[in-house]
């Protein structure tokens, strides 16, 4: 039987490793990510998961290892040989990365409909009223009043700042989205919403997605297989539901044990 | 066309030599033995429920054969519900895969076409509607993926009808549908989550005392909705504390005491 698209894995690293001088960021990190999948990383600061998600989302070059994606004609490229555009080009239409920090995933300078409507713009739509009725239609759905689109992300609060940044990553329809502690800094009821909404978005546009996270109940929520990193490195890897139920490891044993329970 | 009798049948489940140990790490690495040499099968059409006092591994077996555990040793082979075309089906039986050695994605597949879980708790989701959780089980059961989770219209339509169905069927009544459950009651959480486990047709059903919570009335209710499941051709298995429970949904038990008694002493 020849494997199918959908068998083979869209993000695969191999052997990824970081160091910044004799500091260890990340440490012969292997994962797959196939497409549909969502598959959270934790651990606590300093663990490595940040370094990671820029490793495989292409912002920094590892000092060894490789990170390959599967483009949208088949073939599965290593992300170090992509060229410059190609590699914008990559990032701007079919991956999403949403930052912990709103203003820094968005163009605080520009409207809300404009922040939606620029990456439409990136692959080709050249119609205003499309462009706006699309940018109108993505408000709705993140449950922004759409007679707000042309409001600055200014005097939007931090969780609509959140939301908004997510349709202006999801706008173009990506296959692959990194997510960077997408709750962090939000108040628990506006957590509750922004989850609510990447679950139903995960879920209805079969996204794949990297989530890096030290929220393990976020984790649970959103994800279904999961890794914890420690010291740069991956210490235990599994179902989510295993490695939260049945945790192996002396520090995933801990970081699962000093969850409050509610 | 007559029922077969379920030992006609190839066992939709099978263990055997499955063991657990949990080594606990904050504990001075302490090894807790909980099962050894677990070894049962489960065919069409059954009700095993697992029989033995607390603490005696009932749970963690549900748990390794869900895959929510993991196992130390020992095979748990599952007959994955047949999705294959009509014209294969009598030249080869339906893939057989072992949980205990399966990759992660196998055993999310399975979950989403064979295996089915009702735990004690419902794990809410926030903003999720009870007749949405339900719907969303019954579309999830009907798929062959988790992805392809048939979102047309029609099938969104129908789901979303035989949530109402089931939940009424549970005396939860209507007003309370369109409210996510985090604020019901935990009766009233308990019975969504039976709607949820029992919703979609999955062939293995795992019961972990889903009538733990549920007064006389809901405790008929999960019977005829076992009976039902086994009459379709379910393999089912689960944990009844209640004594009268037990003997009137059981076709079989499978004493678990053993299977701890030989993890103590293999520990």
């Amino acid at each position: 039987m020849t494997p199918t698209p959908a068998d083979r894995p869209l993000l695969s690293a191999r052997a990824l490793t970081k160091h910044y001088g004799r500091r260890v960021g990340c440490e012969g990190v292997s994962l797959d990510v196939h497409e549909g999948e969502v598959l959270a990383v934790v651990g606590e600061s300093g663990s490595g998961k940040s370094t990671l998600l820029s490793l495989l989302s292409g912002r920094i070059v590892p000092t060894s290892g490789s990170a390959s994606y599967r483009m949208r004609d088949g073939h599965t490229r290593n992300l170090a040989t992509l060229s410059e555009a190609e590699r914008r080009l990559l990032q701007r239409t079919d991956w999403g990365y949403v930052h912990q920090d709103a203003a820094t995933g968005l163009r605080m300078g520009v409207s809300a409909g404009g922040n939606v409507g620029e990456r439409l713009m990136a692959v080709g739509w050249r119609n205003y009223g499309a462009i706006r009725q699309e940018a109108s239609g993505w408000l709705d759905r993140i449950e922004i009043d759409p007679g707000r689109i042309d409001d600055s992300p200014h005097a939007f609060s931090g969780g609509m700042r959140q939301r908004l940044q997510i349709a202006k990553n999801l706008v173009t329809r990506p296959r692959l989205v990194f997510l960077d502690e997408p709750t962090g800094g939000l108040d628990v009821s506006v957590q509750a919403r922004l989850l609510d909404l990447v679950r139903g978005l995960v879920t209805d546009l079969g996204l794949a997605a990297v989530l890096v996270t030290h929220d393990l109940a976020v984790a649970r929520l959103l994800s279904h297989r999961m890794i914890v990193m420690k010291g740069g490195r991956v210490i235990e890897t599994g179902l989510t539901d295993q490695v939260l139920e049945d945790p192996h490891e002396a520090y995933t044993q801990l970081l699962v044990s000093s969850v409050l329970q509610v | 066309m007559p029922v077969k009798h379920p030992a006609d049948h190839p066992p939709h489940l099978s263990l055997s030599g499955v063991s657990k140990t949990f080594t606990l790490h904050l504990k001075g690495g302490i090894v807790l033995p909980v099962v050894h040499g677990v070894t049962f099968d489960v065919r069409p059409g059954e009700c095993v429920v697992l029989d033995g006092p607390s603490g005696a591994g009932k749970s963690s077996i549900l748990k390794m054969i869900y895959g929510s555990y993991r196992a130390d040793s020992g095979a748990i082979i599952v007959r994955a519900a047949d999705d294959r075309d009509t014209r294969d089906r009598d030249t080869a039986d339906p893939p057989q895969i072992d949980i205990v050695t399966a990759d992660p994605r196998r055993i999310l597949a399975l979950r989403a076409s064979t295996l089915g879980y009702v735990s004690q708790f419902l794990r809410a989701i926030p903003r999720v509607s009870a007749r949405d959780l339900v719907a969303a089980a019954i579309r999830e059961g009907a798929a062959k993926t988790p992805r392809d989770t048939g979102d047309d219209g029609r099938g969104h339509e129908q789901a979303q009808e035989q949530a109402r169905a089931l939940l009424l069927r549970l005396n939860l009544p209507e007003r309370l549908h369109d409210l996510p459950p985090a604020t019901f009651s935990g009766g009233e959480q308990a019975r969504v989550n039976i709607a949820r486990g029992f919703a979609s047709r999955r062939p293995i059903l795992l019961l972990d005392e889903p009538t733990a919570s549920l007064d006389a009335s809901n405790r008929a209710v999960v019977e005829a909705l076992i009976a039902e499941r086994r009459n379709d051709g379910a393999a089912i298995v689960g944990i009844f504390h209640d004594r009268e429970v037990r003997e009137r949904v059981a076709t079989r038990l499978v004493d678990v005491t053993r299977f701890a008694a030989a993890a103590t002493a293999a520990a």
